[in-house]
């Protein structure tokens, strides 16, 4: 591949070297506020679901619920699973290959590439790579102010 | 002159930068100017190993923003802790954080927004810097906030307007 136009932040781990543990952690980071940015938007939403009736329904105390909406700083992986199954969501996550990103990036298919974030394929997010994208946009938003995400998860 | 324009004229001087998204074929969906102090806490160059990783997880956070995600912003009147921004006290001063809370050490990275989601970033701190809510520290930190942007756009006023969604999209 090449690597030319790789971000420095992709370097080694294109490269197949030992990732230093900087970008190990910026990865953790984004990991974890991209769990959450789902968990909310799945929360949003619900139709009538109340932060106390998902306490109820996962046994935490409202409180908890609060603040684990609030921030994922403290999460556990059982955090997230408690959270969309308790939103009748399940929890089942894909990944996506670094150097496919990288691929869509040095085609300049900017957002071909965005859609294709979605892991899970998802046809309301397909894309005639020959026509402008259209991306259905989360009820109440418009098109500019959805997010680019890594995870679908299947409702 | 507009305020657009004296971004301009700081980036084209050096003293202000625009962040870049930091990973490949993420659509850019707001904008963050950072000072040379918050541009080096987040992307470099740093002294140790401690202060690279904390940089990074403080990219990550400015990424998150950038990318135009949902963001939790506290409630105005609330003390919640763990929202990733919130507008300081007093509103009329528009001054912002962007809270970078874990892992330790909590930041603050304090600016203010010129238009909706383009946000100028000038001054930072250790949360455990600040004290209390009600501790002087505070007072100071936005103080010298208040006094980098005089220093930076003169007599340009932040944005003011409905909290949140006149500041920002996807709240």
């Amino acid at each position: 591949m090449n690597t030319s136009q790789t971000p420095e932040l992709l370097t080694e781990i294109v490269e197949g070297k030992p990732i230093p543990v900087d970008k190990l952690a910026y990865f953790r980071r984004r990991l974890r506020l991209q769990l959450h940015e789902l968990v909310l938007r799945t929360f949003d939403q619900q139709e009538t679901l109340t932060k106390a009736e998902l306490a109820r329904r996962i046994g935490r105390a409202p409180e908890v619920v609060n603040r684990l909406l609030g921030g994922p700083g403290n999460w556990t992986l059982d955090t997230v699973s408690d959270l969309l199954i308790g939103m009748a969501t399940l929890p089942f996550f894909d990944t996506k290959r670094v150097s496919q990103l990288l691929t869509a990036q040095n085609e300049q298919i900017h957002s071909t590439a965005l859609a294709a974030l979605s892991v899970i394929p998802d046809e309301s997010r397909q894309v005639d790579a020959n026509n402008a994208p259209t991306i259905p946009a989360p009820r109440g938003m418009g098109q500019a102010q959805q997010g680019g995400g890594y995870f679908t998860v299947r409702p | 002159m507009s305020i657009q324009d004296e971004i301009n004229r700081l980036v084209q001087e050096g003293s202000l930068f625009r962040l870049d998204q930091s990973m490949p074929g993420l659509a850019a969906r707001r904008t963050i100017f950072a000072s040379i102090g918050v541009r080096a806490l987040a992307i470099g160059p740093w002294g140790n190993v401690e202060e690279r990783v904390r940089g990074r997880e403080l990219q990550a956070d400015f990424d998150h923003f950038i990318d135009g995600n949902k963001l939790n912003l506290r409630s105005q009147n609330s003390f919640e802790e763990t929202a990733f921004m919130a507008r300081l006290a007093p509103p009329s001063d528009e001054v912002w954080e962007i809270r970078s809370i874990d892992p330790k050490p909590s930041l603050r990275v304090f600016g203010s927004f010129v238009e909706r989601d383009i946000f100028v970033a000038l001054t930072w701190a250790r949360r455990k810097d600040l004290g209390g809510r009600r501790d002087p520290r505070w007072k100071v930190a936005i103080s010298n906030f208040k006094e980098a942007w005089e220093r930076n756009f003169n007599s340009y006023k932040p944005m003011s307007g409905h909290y949140p969604n006149e500041y920002l999209t996807n709240t």
